[in-house]
């Protein structure tokens, strides 16, 4: 399951223009410097440098502060799945995708309708993504709206780890949402040591742009890091809103935030796994709403990707992204345009598979077909294979003008080797395809969909292990609960 | 030869086929008959195995190169096989005779060349008259061999014509009856091969299959 890139295929930006956005990230974190609320690690950052100023909670950077710690973070890591098999190492030169983390609703697969997702969606989805093969870990994809608000997070983390052997990458709400998820991981790893060295989880860490870090981040970048929980940065600024509506003024600001919250990351525990995670959507100026799937997006995602292998770190971009409510064109153009160009520029995580509607709503359909563009791309990023065997003269001039070369050995020792075969878009003449019910694409990927709910089931939990998950979700709740 | 080595040698050469691997082939059709195997014995395990490939890539679970491959596979056997048979003076049982020819003035042939190939899959004795083939040499062809269907594939749209010169030469030796005519290929149409009285026609190589069991009264029509 190892996707290796062949090459960076795209560079959005030229050498001195990345070496520009670099140095003005750092300048606006010593000049402008970024609001951290949590005083302990404030006094924590005076120690190594930084000027703070208590009062207004204020951190100013030297830019050798944010180099030296930068610098601590591990180039490469485990992410483990709760089975081996779906163990994986994130660095630079490799790709890996996972669905994204946070739907609230979904198109119901026999109405077809939007509505509040529930536990039975949440545990579903962990099937499909379990049984999908070009998505290699979770997301905290649909969050289950019949559990309680408080610790709907915890929750969907237990119903992840029952319904999926893969990897999960999720948010939590708190500091103390995440403890539990910690215990979590430990009861189903064997261990405090064995979750260290195989992480099942990792967590999704956002400031609150511009240049704020909260308190529910600070303590989360923290625990994550005492547990060796890799932390995912995710600065998310909307282009007009909450950054400038300039595209470089956008990822100077996704820059200083993703690079304020991994120096600190590694200030408090040097070493932690972390990686280089940006979300820059845009608002549309017509409503005032944030689109995932402008193609600035894509764009500056392509950008991102420069900026974080700029400073060693593998980079998670959000691909796939779209603003429409249903399977239509819109989704297939935006979803395609704004993962190939993150890809293509050399993303290591491909966030995103299997929402539509502004991350709002998951599709089961949906994630299907995702599965099957992501096949599309990492073909793409294998790329053309130039050596004697591929270039074929013998062949060539085996076969002579006029001849065939169907029946071929070399037809047929490289037909799945240099092709991607799709599993549900259609090839066939009109006839067949009529013959066949004149399903469109979202009908086929429903019909998969469904057939895989039917036939898939991950290896349940060990009896045991089971027990205390339902024991730490009885105290998560009772401790959790707010009304 | 002992059974268990006589079914052996023929179990070798049927995985042979499904391998696409002529020189195996060769050798264990050699073997079998220096083993005094009946060759008409050999040639239903060939037909067998190419069966086998041809359902398998109906069902997709082989890809086209595969079928060519065990075609030209089985091609090596039959090679070995056919003279001893008509030494012999047998006859073949098969499900029925067929013509397949590209039309006059056009020489793309790879898709004729998959009909050939899964008809055979399928069972049937099909005589390819190849690419460029004129209305009288197919006429003489089917005439003689006593043809059941005859299929005629032009990707060229300038080339479609033939096939309607075709059904109007039969019509004028009054032998129309006697020949399923089917057309195929790119340039084909369904109404085209309506508007010139064709008896059938389909898109791809696998409706090419069903079409010619409909003609030939293998199954029935559905």
């Amino acid at each position: 399951m190892h996707i290796a890139l062949g090459h960076e295929m795209l560079e959005i930006l030229d050498r001195t223009q990345i070496e520009r956005i670099h140095f003005s990230a750092l300048e606006v974190l010593e000049r402008t410097g970024v609001v951290i609320e949590q005083t302990d690690t404030l006094k924590s950052l005076k120690d190594v440098g930084v000027q703070v100023d208590l009062d207004r909670k204020l951190a100013r950077f030297p830019p050798y502060v944010i180099q030296d710690y930068v610098r601590k973070a591990p180039p490469h890591f485990l992410q483990a799945g709760r089975s081996r098999k779906f163990d994986f190492v994130v660095r630079n030169g490799s790709v890996f995708a996972r669905s994204l983390s946070g739907c609230s609703h979904v198109l119901d697969m026999e109405t077809g309708q939007c509505r509040e997702a529930t536990k039975n969606d949440t545990a579903d989805g962990a099937r499909i993504i379990d049984a999908l093969d070009n998505i290699h870990f979770c997301g905290g994809w649909i969050y289950p709206g019949d559990e309680h608000p408080s610790y709907r997070d915890v929750s969907l983390f237990k119903i992840f780890l029952e319904n999926s052997e893969k990897h999960v990458c999720l948010q939590a709400y708190e500091g103390k949402n995440l403890e539990f998820m910690i215990e979590m991981a430990k009861a189903v790893q064997g261990g405090e040591n064995e979750l260290r060295r195989r992480p099942v989880l990792s967590i999704v860490l956002a400031p609150s742009s511009p240049l704020k870090l909260g308190k529910f981040m600070i303590d989360q970048i923290d625990l994550a890091g005492r547990y060796g929980v890799p932390g995912l940065f995710c600065s998310t600024p909307i282009a007009g809103a909450t950054s400038p509506i300039t595209l470089a003024g956008d990822l100077v600001i996704v820059h200083a935030e993703n690079l304020a919250g991994i120096a600190i990351s590694q200030i408090l525990h040097p070493g932690a796994p972390a990686v280089y995670g940006p979300r820059p959507n845009t608002m549309d100026m017509r409503t005032g709403n944030a689109a995932w799937g402008s193609i600035e997006f894509g764009i500056l995602s392509a950008a991102s990707v420069q900026l974080g292998h700029f400073c060693g770190l593998p980079v998670d971009t959000y691909s796939l992204g779209t603003d429409s409510k249903t399977l239509d064109e819109q989704t297939a153009a935006e979803k395609s345009l704004n993962l190939l160009l993150p890809a293509l520029a050399g993303a290591n995580l491909l966030t995103g598979a299997g929402f539509i509607e502004t991350i709002r709503t998951a599709s089961f359909a949906q994630i299907v077909i995702d599965n099957e563009i992501l096949g599309m791309v990492y073909r793409t990023l294998r790329g053309i294979t130039v050596e004697d065997e591929s270039l074929a003269l013998e062949l060539i001039d085996k076969v002579g003008p006029g001849g065939s070369y169907l029946a071929e050995k070399h037809t047929r020792k490289h037909a799945l080797l240099e092709h991607f075969i799709p599993a549900i878009f259609d090839r066939n003449v009109r006839e067949t395809w009529e013959r066949k019910g004149s399903r469109d694409v979202a009908q086929a990927a429903k019909e998969k969909a469904a057939d895989i709910l039917s036939k898939h089931h991950p290896s349940e939990l060990d009896k045991d292990v089971q027990r205390q998950l339902d024991a730490i979700m009885t105290r998560a709740k009772q401790t959790l609960h707010r009304t | 030869m002992r059974w268990a080595l006589m079914t052996d040698v023929l179990d070798r050469v049927y995985q042979a086929v499904l391998d696409c691997d002529p020189d195996i082939v060769a050798e264990s059709v050699h073997q079998a008959i220096d083993g005094k195997i009946d060759p008409l014995v050999v040639l239903d395990k060939l037909n067998a195995a190419i069966r086998t490939v041809g359902e398998k890539f109906g069902k997709g679970d082989v890809f086209i190169t595969d079928l060519m491959g065990s075609a030209e596979a089985m091609k090596a056997g039959i090679q070995i096989i056919e003279p001893l048979i008509l030494k012999n003076r047998k006859r073949v049982e098969t499900l029925g005779k067929i013509a397949m020819a590209t039309a006059e003035g056009d020489i793309h042939d790879i898709g004729k060349n998959i009909v050939v190939t899964l008809l055979r899959a399928a069972g049937f004795e099909v005589t390819d008259l190849g690419v460029d083939v004129p209305t009288e040499r197919i006429v003489e062809t089917i005439t003689k061999e006593k043809s059941q269907v005859v299929g005629v594939s032009a990707l060229l749209t300038s080339t479609v014509a033939a096939q309607e010169r075709l059904i109007r030469r039969l019509g004028e030796l009054g032998t129309r009856d006697a020949v399923k005519v089917m057309v195929g290929g790119a340039a084909v149409t369904r109404e085209w091969s309506r508007r010139i009285g064709s008896d059938g026609y389909a898109p791809d190589g696998l409706t090419t299959v069903g079409l010619v069991k409909q003609l030939t009264g293998v199954a029935l029509e559905t």
